[in-house]
Formats: structure tokens, sequence, C-alpha cells
């Protein structure tokens, strides 16, 4: 997809409170952790965060691309797991081991994308529920891989410029991380790309009649949500470092109701700052 | 945690309960729609630039080429036959017209042309490759255009982000895309318009909308399905400038429609299609006079009278 220039371009946009409104989000995000200083809330910040950046996913693939997955929390458990499996197990470098959760996330996300191309509506979200179901299983009773119920302790902290030691710091690591996917997500909104996931959204038959390669755009909307779904994953198991399937399903409870919060089910425009705030709310009630 | 939280825990599935309901009733929009619903009473709406240059369509070719060449064109839905061996021929700044009674098979041949169906039997050939039977967007792709007959915007874009997802067909850098999508709003005169939501606009204007995404793409061949139904005479007038306009900028347009006075001032070849056969062709007039046209839409005045 051809990147976008704005430098020269006409713009035809129009001014949006909403961007002062975002600017203002961003300094408080970034400031919470000054705010909130005991360890129990700071959790709930780094907790609040990582669905955060799950729930971006959705907004890629529900939200853009109008595709009800309900399986994001399976992705957030790859990514989960490959950090804890990479440091703990294979011992691999940590940011190692985060590009293969993405990368194997990305993978099963395609698959699922494209075992699903021919599904919309009621189908599209039990089949995404079962991949859900399958992995939860999976990782419950795979106890050779994930530890089953117990789950993975001991997963180390990613060596970065600054030593990551203290909750404060990790707090401050989730959210610029939550703020940079969630800029990206932003960013994607208005690119050839996700102008085309929200056409489909709209209008599948219309936006193939006007050269969107629908099955194409689909299966890419599936495998971005799923990458970040899994970079949400990563932030959780940074914080807790120890990672058990009860995890995911908490996810999954926590999750698509606050989901809903963000819009009704039928995402439309601009959804996802919405869904952040709401999720953080479900992020600390669950 | 202060102690009385701890009661909480009993009852929060109830509050969150409640609190999804109350969002739901009282911001359907969710709490970023809400934001933005806010938010609009502090916007100023700016009005589009004006286009660095006006659209160009009717693509690179020797005017009178063959663009659109079909050949025994042939869809079947079940025992139905829809449409039925039909030649056609539409060579380059032509406005061709597909005219017949209702149900004589012109939508259909309209989604067979532009890929939605899958021709039963027949070719295809547009610009030289034969295109019966790929994907709808490779043939977008390609250079064909087109309208439907029950408008299929993108409801809740804005009538510039319907545009622009027409003018990506073009290619090129974004810049490009917008040039174009500006100067296909110019072209049909909603650039007042353009920040609505498509939803929100009357339906002579969502028509128009629907043309400018088909021509922002600056296509060879515009397909357009009955692009005067349900319009009024003066939003009819309108049209059938805009498309006037169109076709002397060297556009293509093969146009579905049952109005005749709109073919026959827009369109200056017809092809007559009953019960997916053709049963005639050539000049506007020369079709209106056809005696099988008359009776085709006006029945067999014989057999009427009980001679």
């Amino acid at each position: 997809m051809s990147a976008v220039s704005h430098a020269q371009a006409p713009s035809g946009k129009r001014f949006q409170p909403g961007y002062l409104a975002l600017a203002i989000g961003a300094v408080v995000v970034a400031a919470l952790p000054l705010l909130f200083t005991t360890r129990y809330s700071t959790n709930l910040l780094v907790l609040g965060a990582a669905m955060c950046i799950g729930t971006l996913g959705l907004v890629v693939v529900l939200g853009y691309a109008g595709q009800i997955s309900l399986a994001q929390a399976a992705f957030y458990g790859i990514g989960a797991y490959a950090v804890a499996l990479g440091t703990t197990r294979w011992e691999i470098n940590w940011w190692l081991a985060l590009l293969l959760g993405l990368l194997v996330a990305g993978a099963a996300g395609a698959i699922l994308g494209m075992a699903t191309l021919k599904l919309g509506g009621h189908y599209l979200a039990m089949v995404t529920i079962c991949f859900q179901v399958i992995f939860t299983l999976i990782a419950t009773n795979w106890i050779a891989l994930t530890g089953g119920p117990d789950g993975i302790s001991n997963i180390k902290r990613p060596p970065f410029f600054v030593p990551i030691n203290t909750t404060q710091r990790y707090a401050w690591f989730a959210l610029a991380a939550l703020l940079l996917v969630g800029g990206l997500v932003w960013w994607l909104r208005n690119t050839v790309l996700g102008r085309s996931m929200r056409a489909i959204r709209e209008n599948e038959i219309a936006a193939e009649a006007l050269g969107v390669n629908t099955p194409r755009v689909k299966v890419i909307a599936f495998t971005i949500s799923a990458v970040i779904g899994a970079l949400g994953g990563r932030n959780l198991c940074l914080r807790l470092s120890l990672h058990q399937p009860g995890h995911i399903q908490l996810r999954s409870r926590g999750g698509i109701p606050g989901h809903g919060a963000g819009g009704r089910y039928r995402i439309r425009p601009g959804r996802h700052p919405g869904s952040q705030p709401a999720h953080l709310l479900a992020g600390v009630a669950a | 945690m202060p102690e009385w939280l701890r009661e909480l825990k009993r009852i929060y599935l109830v509050i969150y309960g409640c609190v999804i309901i109350l969002v739901i009733v009282f911001m359907p929009e969710g709490l970023w729609g809400y934001a933005k619903l806010l938010g609009r009473r502090f916007a100023r709406v700016m009005a589009l630039p004006a286009a660095p240059r006006a659209i160009q369509v009717g693509g690179r070719g020797a005017p009178g080429e063959e663009i659109l060449r079909v050949e025994k064109l042939t869809k079947r839905f079940g025992g139905l036959v829809a449409v039925d061996e039909v030649d056609l021929t539409v060579r380059r700044g032509e406005a061709h017209a597909l005219i017949g009674p209702n149900g004589s098979g012109k939508t259909t041949c309209i989604n067979l042309l532009s890929g939605l169906y899958v021709p039963t039997a027949g070719r295809i050939r547009f610009l030289g490759q034969e295109i019966g039977g790929q994907r709808p967007s490779r043939i977008a792709v390609s250079g064909m255009a087109r309208s439907f007959q029950n408008l299929r915007l993108f409801r809740e874009l804005s009538v510039w982000e319907n545009v622009l997802v027409g003018a990506h067909r073009g290619g090129g850098h974004e810049a490009e895309t917008r040039t174009r999508a500006l100067a296909a709003i110019e072209f049909v005169g909603l650039s007042d318009k353009a920040h609505e939501i498509c939803r929100n606009l009357p339906y002579g204007h969502q028509k128009l909308v629907e043309l400018a995404r088909a021509i922002a793409g600056e296509p060879e061949l515009l397909l357009l399905d009955e692009p005067g139904a349900g319009l009024n005479q003066t939003e009819k007038q309108e049209l059938v400038r805009l498309l006037k306009r169109l076709n002397e900028m060297g556009l293509t347009i093969l146009i579905v429609e049952h109005d005749m006075s709109l073919v026959s001032s827009v369109a200056s070849v017809a092809t007559v299609l009953n019960f997916g056969k053709k049963i005639a062709e050539g000049t506007v007039d020369e079709v209106l006079r056809h005696s099988a046209v008359v009776e085709a839409y006006l029945g067999n005045r014989e057999v009427a009278l009980g001679v």
C-alpha cells in the first residue's frame, strides 16, 4: 500500500477537536504512573494497558473491517506464551521471543482470516469463538509445553536502554507501547488499506466493484489484528512474570463487553479511542 | 484500597451490566461517538480546497475503437435464462444505452460485465483482455467502473471518504488519489457537502456521490445501472447534463435506464433486450421506432385489439 504523503496533498480535512483531545489524552495516559503510585494500582495500569492493546487489534478487524472476531484472546495468548516460553524454556533474547510471537500470531490470524473468508455475521462469530475455545483447551491441556493450569513462571524482563526493574517503569513501558500501537492504528485508518477496510465494512459488494480486493484486505485485517493482540499479550506477561491459561479466558470475559461500550457491535468510524477508556474500566473490573 | 470496596465484589456484575445497558441506551454510538457528538458543536467545517485539475476520464485510446466486445453472453439461474446469447459491442467515446422492459436482463447484463455474476457461457473482452468470470475488483482495476441500481454507498463514511475509495483505482501516491477525488467531487458539485456522512444526504445527492465515486478512479468505461431512478425532473436534468459532459470529455458510457427521454438525450446508440435476448440495435431513434421494440414495450396491437 502506498505511503501517505500529507505534505503537498490537498487535504480536504476539517478541524477536528478530536486531535486536541487525543493529545491531552496521551499526556494524561503518560502521567498516570505518577498519579497512581501504589503497587496495586500500578499493576492495574499495566493490565489495563495490555487489554487496551488487545482491543486495538479488535478495532482493526471489527472496527475498521467489520469482521466479527471473538478470537482476540487467543492471539493475546499466543503473544504471551511466546515471550514466556521463549525467555524461560528456550532462553532466547526477549525481543526475539516477542518477534517470534508476533510471527506466529500473524500466521494464525492469516489462517483464521482465510478460513473464514466466505463467512459473515453469526457464522463468523461462531467460528472465531471456536478458535478461541480450541486455543484455551490446548493451552490448558498441553502441559508439556505450556505448563497447563499452573502456567509459566519467572518470565524474564525485556532488556531495554534503562533497566525495567520497578513497577512504575513497567507501567511506563506498557503505556508507551499502548500509545505507539494506538497511534499506528489511528494512522492506519486513513491509509489506502484502512479506507479499503472501512469500505468493506460498509458495503462489501460496492468495495469489490470499486477495485478493493476484499478477500486480501480481510485477511490482512485479521493478520494485523492478531499481531496487535499478541503485542497486548506480551505486555501482560511482562508484568505478571507468570502466565496462566486463566489470563486468556479472563481477557475474553472482560474484553468483549468492554469493546461493546466503545460502540454498539457494528463498529463505526474512529471508534478506537472510545474503546480505550472503556477497556481500562473493563480491565479494572476484571 | 478502602475497606468498603470489598462489598462491591459481590455486586460488581450487576453494576457492570447496568453500565453496559446505560451506555447502549444513552450512548448508542459508544463513548467516542458521544465525544464526537459533543465535539461537533465546536468543529469548524472547512470546505474542500479547489481541485488542482479537472477529472480526466476517457482513457488514452483512439475514439471509435472497440473497447468492450461481448459474444454470446449467457446467464442461467437454474431453469431461467436471464441473458440469452447476447452480443454487444461498445466503442470508445460512445454513450451506449441498454434498454428493455422489466425483467429483460439488463441489470443481469451489467452484473455479468462487472464481474458480480459469473457468465454461464459466452465471452467478454474488455480492452483486449478476456474478463468473463474474473473477480469484480480485478475488472474494476482494469478500467471499468459502475454504479448500482439501488444505491450501494458506504453509508457511514463521508462523501469525501466514499469518493477517495473510488479514487484508489487510479493508483499512484496519496496526493494523486486525493487530487482525483477532489476533481470528481467538484465535477458533481458536492464540494460543500464533502464532509457530510452519506447516510444524512438526500437521495438525489447520494446518487451524485455514487457517480463521483465511480468516476474518481478515472475509468475507461462507466456502467450506469438506472442512474435516473428515483430522481425528480430537476435532478434528472442535472444528471443528464453531467453525463453528457462526461461523454463529451471522452468517457465511454454504458447506461441501463427506463426513462426514455433520459436515454435519448444522453445515449447515441442503443441495444434492446427482451426476455434476455437482443431484439434490436442501432441509433436510439431507429431503435425506438423498431416494430419489435414497440411490441416488447406496448404489446402486440393486433393481439390487443383481437384482430
